[in-house]
């Protein structure tokens, strides 16, 4: 009579029978660690990584390098402005270090960006050129419900008594949410075609991930 | 004769006889984002991110509110913002010093003009604060100065430090205001005040001007 030997994690009984496994296989581990690394998981193996680059800084989205391309290739195309109409911004390479966030995008023009539950600080801007004296307000949204206090921007602020034109906010988010910006009010925007390349020459969003 | 089946943490053996057990299989939270660390825990090991994370402790967030343009601010005043009805949205370890004094336009138990963080919660943590202010300009030509300072709002300008550069406020534009401290053990009081203002008057935020206002701090540190 014969016996299959088992084997744990791949390890065979010693001539004592017993089965010495590590804590982590080194199949599991890329590289071989030194003394005082740890351990940081990078999607697909245990990596070694030294304590002083451990940190990895704050989770953070950051849209807008001041890139040229004309409004008018954005979802919102050659029109007109209206309230409440949505944003879009530009950005070839936007960097996304928030885990599990994702930002939808068509052609580099951004038109949301979907956060997991948790607490995030918002920063938004943009520029809008005009047929005439006027002004623009801007917020992020999360469908039709404004999560963020309103950036202003336009030679005629005087209605909003001098703002700045960053829109920012502590937004807490009990689930995933997509987050847009939408136009608040308005004053003689001009036309997407009249935009040209203003919006994107001049477009940020910065998020920084909190609790 | 019968065998007891082997398992390993709750894991059988498969065909080929191996069972197998990798580090998921004794972590107690699992591993389940990029840069995760392995991290010992109370109870076992776990794999939590080893991105930093900081709290957000204050923040305003309303749209419109109630405000009377006949209160108008002076130099070395504490800037004012409502706050009975829930304009604030964020609050944490904050305590509100209600507008009063010789400091202040009005004085109201609704309005807000000064902030006492925590001595406990924000021990030698470092925090950022922000502020656009809306503070309405009663004549077109008017701009004025306004900082961050740390001190009892209830105390004349001169008895309080900055926090951070001055914000220039016009018609048309302002600054954001910055400011930074890092908590001393003790609880400890900051304000918004106006350094100074050009001839004019600017008033309390009224209705929806309120829209631009934004009021944050969190920690960084």
């Amino acid at each position: 009579m014969s016996h299959n030997k088992i084997t744990v994690a791949g390890q065979q009984p010693d001539v004592n029978g017993s089965i010495t496994v590590p804590f982590v296989s080194t199949d599991e581990i890329t590289g071989t660690p030194a003394t005082d690394d740890y351990l940081k998981w990078n999607g697909t193996f245990w990596e070694p990584t030294a304590n002083a680059s451990l940190t990895t800084g704050v989770g953070h989205i950051f849209i807008g390098q001041g890139e040229s391309d004309n409004y008018s290739n954005s979802p919102h195309g050659t029109g007109s402005f209206s309230a409440l109409d949505q944003i879009y911004f530009y950005d070839s390479s936007p960097v996304n270090t928030i885990t599990g966030a994702t930002i939808t995008s068509s052609s580099s023009w951004i038109s949301s960006i979907t956060l997991p539950a948790g607490d995030y600080f918002i920063n938004a801007k943009t520029l809008f050129e005009f047929s005439a004296t006027g002004y623009c307000t801007y917020s992020a949204y999360n469908g039709s419900t404004k999560l963020t206090p309103s950036g202003v921007v336009g030679e005629s602020r005087s209605l909003y008594s001098g703002s700045s034109d960053i829109a920012m906010g502590i937004i807490q988010l009990a689930s995933s949410t997509a987050i847009t910006f939408k136009i608040d009010a308005l004053s003689n925007v001009d036309t997407g075609t009249a935009q040209s390349s203003t919006p994107s020459q001049h477009n940020l969003i910065y998020i920084e991930k909190l609790s | 004769m019968s065998y007891k089946t082997l398992k390993v943490n709750s894991t059988a053996p498969d065909s080929s006889n191996n069972i197998s057990i990798d580090s998921t299989n004794l972590l107690d939270a699992g591993r389940s984002a990029v840069n995760c660390v392995l991290r010992k825990t109370a109870t076992g090991w776990g794999s939590n991110s080893c991105l930093k994370a900081y709290s957000g402790h204050l923040n305003f967030n309303e749209d419109s509110h109630a405000g009377n343009t006949a209160y108008r601010y002076d130099v070395g005043d504490n800037y004012i913002s409502r706050y009975a009805g829930g304009e604030y949205n964020l609050q944490d370890s904050i305590t509100f010093i209600n507008s009063s004094g010789s400091y202040v336009p009005i004085g109201s138990s609704s309005w807000v003009m000064g902030y006492t963080f925590s001595g406990s919660a924000f021990s030698g943590k470092t925090v950022i604060l922000k502020a656009v202010i809306a503070a309405i300009h009663m004549s077109p030509t008017i701009d004025y100065d306004f900082q961050w300072r740390l001190g009892n709002p209830s105390n004349a300008l001169n008895t309080t430090t900055p926090l951070g550069p001055l914000a220039k406020c016009l018609t048309q534009y302002s600054s954001v205001a910055y400011g930074i401290f890092t908590g001393s053990g003790s609880d400890q009081t900051v304000s918004i005040r106006f350094i100074n203002k050009t001839s004019g008057s600017i008033a309390i935020t009224s209705g929806a001007i309120a829209s631009i206002q934004s009021i944050t701090a969190k920690i960084i540190e």
